[in-house]
């Protein structure tokens, strides 16, 4: 437990002086900018996903909205990390607007969110085709957003630190394992789901909003793209759903196996990051944490957050 | 010739159900899967543009016809399915997720390696037919998508009757409805399963052949075809031929018109519109039985 804590000062202590010791190197500070969205959208999604088992395909749907609606306050002239709270706002009303779908038993939930997000994406290019310009506001820059972001994503870490310490992990569980069950045994499945949903949400549509706020650019297709939900989910399952060292050892091997793969072999990166993917899912089905670190290193699960 | 809103209607409505029996064939291939291995294929479009291009080589590089093209492109899509399902989807079926996000590996390996194997190039194949049309009254009716639908109708009413009057036909779908059951039956559950998926493949083989004829194509158009796969799905309820046709055609019917009043961008919105609301209200599909709940 002392070396979890420890670790994740330290974790917290590189993320915040990355800009530091980077010295202004534009390309290390995109780097980790994008290596926390995805790992702040990889913990957002394990909420649902993860906790709650509901396999959400619509995730890219909270981070554009986040972004558009940082476009439209920003057009609007105002300040856009304002912009950032709205989007977040919008993406909590997307959750609850799309709440009814957790009716649905999990496939059908899983087409539903998927068409949710491709009907969204294609509404939104109808009206803007060719994306959305965002004016640069004075003193807020490069460094100061992936400040705002990893303050997101240690936000994130904490939130999903306290749900596995609190009986909010207990009713989310359950229902993943067994809804029925858990209904008869007194969790209310819808009210938990949509709870899960709302805050994977919020944290998303932020995501989103400071994203679109760094690129200067909303373009929908891009913003709506299903990369936002199938990398997080990536993530989440090579890592191992329901903890929180998962999605994050997830996020640094996926993103680490990507650019490696981007940045020697170009041509074919896509062919054989595709062929890495499945052969993870293959030999560990139940993600690394679980396959390697529970069962074979034999570290007790119950010190794993 | 006159063209009142009369033939406009019915022009509008030809185009929507010649082009909606294929939906129906390019749904059936994913239904299958879904129904008897519970798994969410999300590289059904991938397989879909395997069968486009597999047509489409055969008959630009050894210049058959594309109907024979065809007939050769469907046994391509039965190696690639049974290469896939035995280095992939086996042993995988007991989880739900596990098969969904490999099957999206799946998804970029192979848009990845046609797109080098073949381009981006949009591409098509004419047919003889091409520029044929029928009159009928004061309505045209063009010939190769009157081919495609009356192929893929034969097609789907031919996998109805084996589904329910041939033994094994049966076994597939008694494994649809409960897999544990059918195996204490002596049912191979296994092999019939890879058997399916077999199928699925070479049911995708075909529409894509279809397609190729229809539309022009790409490498990347394999989700716009499993999006569309989802709506008929969600239309018609898991492992009901008749309810896919139907699904094929609502569908069919929903973008020509949606796309006449709304513009064509606009069209795809609609149809997902219609899947949301189907969801919600009729989740067993339009046309599906309704079903206790398993605990």
């Amino acid at each position: 437990m002392k070396l979890g804590f420890a670790l994740a000062a330290a974790g917290m202590v590189v993320l915040l002086s990355i800009p530091t010791m980077a010295a202004e190197n534009n390309f290390i500070i995109t780097l980790a900018f994008i290596f926390s969205a995805y790992t702040t959208l990889a913990l957002a999604w394990n909420i649902v996903g993860g906790f709650a088992g509901q396999l959400n395909l619509g995730h890219a749907a909270f981070f554009g909205v986040g972004a558009y609606v940082l476009s439209l306050f920003s057009t609007a002239g105002m300040h856009p990390y304002l912009g950032v709270l709205g989007g977040g706002a919008a993406a909590v009303g997307l959750a609850l607007l799309m709440s009814p779908l957790l009716r649905l038993r999990g496939d059908y939930f899983a087409i539903g969110t998927l068409s949710l997000a491709e009907a969204i994406k294609i509404a939104i290019l109808n009206v803007h085709a060719y994306g959305m310009r965002v004016a640069p506001y004075p003193g807020l820059g490069r460094i100061e957003n992936y400040y705002f972001l990893s303050g997101l994503l240690i936000a994130a870490s904490l939130t999903t630190y306290f749900i596995l310490r609190s009986r909010l992990k207990l009713a989310l569980v359950s229902i993943r394992e067994n809804e029925v069950l858990a209904a008869g045994s007194g969790v209310n499945p819808l009210k938990y789901k949509v709870l899960a949903l709302v805050v994977s949400g919020l944290f998303a549509g932020l995501t989103g909003g400071i994203y679109g706020y760094n690129l200067l650019y909303v373009p929908a297709e891009h913003v709506f793209s299903i990369e936002w939900t199938i990398i997080p989910l990536f993530m989440v399952l090579i890592g191992g759903r329901g903890t929180l060292t998962g999605p994050l050892i997830g996020a640094v091997l996926y993103l680490g196996i990507y650019y490696l793969l981007q940045f020697t072999i170009t041509e074919i990166s896509l062919l054989v990051f595709g062929l890495t993917v499945v052969l993870i899912i293959k030999f560990m089905p139940q993600g690394l944490v679980e396959t390697v670190l529970i069962n074979r290193v034999g570290v007790k699960r119950a010190s794993i957050p | 010739m006159v063209f009142t809103a009369e033939v406009l209607f019915g022009q509008l409505m030809v185009g929507a159900i010649l082009l909606g029996g294929v939906y129906a064939l390019v749904t059936m291939g994913l239904a299958l899967i879904f129904g008897v291995m519970r798994i969410l294929n999300i590289a059904h479009g991938e397989f879909i543009i395997f069968g486009a291009y597999a047509t489409y080589w055969v008959s630009k590089l050894l210049g058959l016809d594309p109907f024979i093209s065809i007939a050769l492109a469907i046994p391509a899509s039965a190696v690639l399915g049974f290469l896939v399902n035995t280095l992939m989807i086996r042993g995988l079926t007991k989880s739900f997720d596990a098969p969904i996000v490999s099957s999206f590996g799946l998804l970029l390996i192979m848009q990845a390696s046609m797109l080098i194997a073949w381009t981006g190039d949009p591409r098509s194949l004419v047919t003889p037919f091409t520029a044929e049309s029928i009159a009928v009254g004061p309505l045209l009716v063009p010939v190769i998508r009157l081919i495609a639908f009356s192929l893929s109708v034969s097609v789907l009413t031919a996998l109805y009757l084996f589904l329910t009057r041939t033994f094994v036909g049966r076994a597939i779908r008694a494994i649809a409805q409960d897999s544990e059951t059918a195996a204490t039956l002596g049912i191979p559950v296994r092999r019939l399963q890879s058997f399916t998926f077999i199928l699925s493949t070479c049911l995708a083989g075909l529409s894509g052949g279809l397609i190729a004829m229809l539309l022009s194509f790409q490498p990347t158009f394999g989700p716009e075809f499993l999006l569309k796969s989802f709506v008929v799905l969600a239309l018609s309820g898991v492992g009901n031929i008749p309810g896919v046709i139907a699904g094929g055609l609502i569908l069919g019917i929903g973008e020509s018109y949606g796309s006449f009043f709304l513009g064509s961008g606009l069209r795809n919105v609609v149809a997902y519109a219609l899947l949301i609301v189907l969801l919600l209200f009729r989740p067993r599909g339009l046309f599906g039985e309704k079903q206790v709940r398993e605990v």
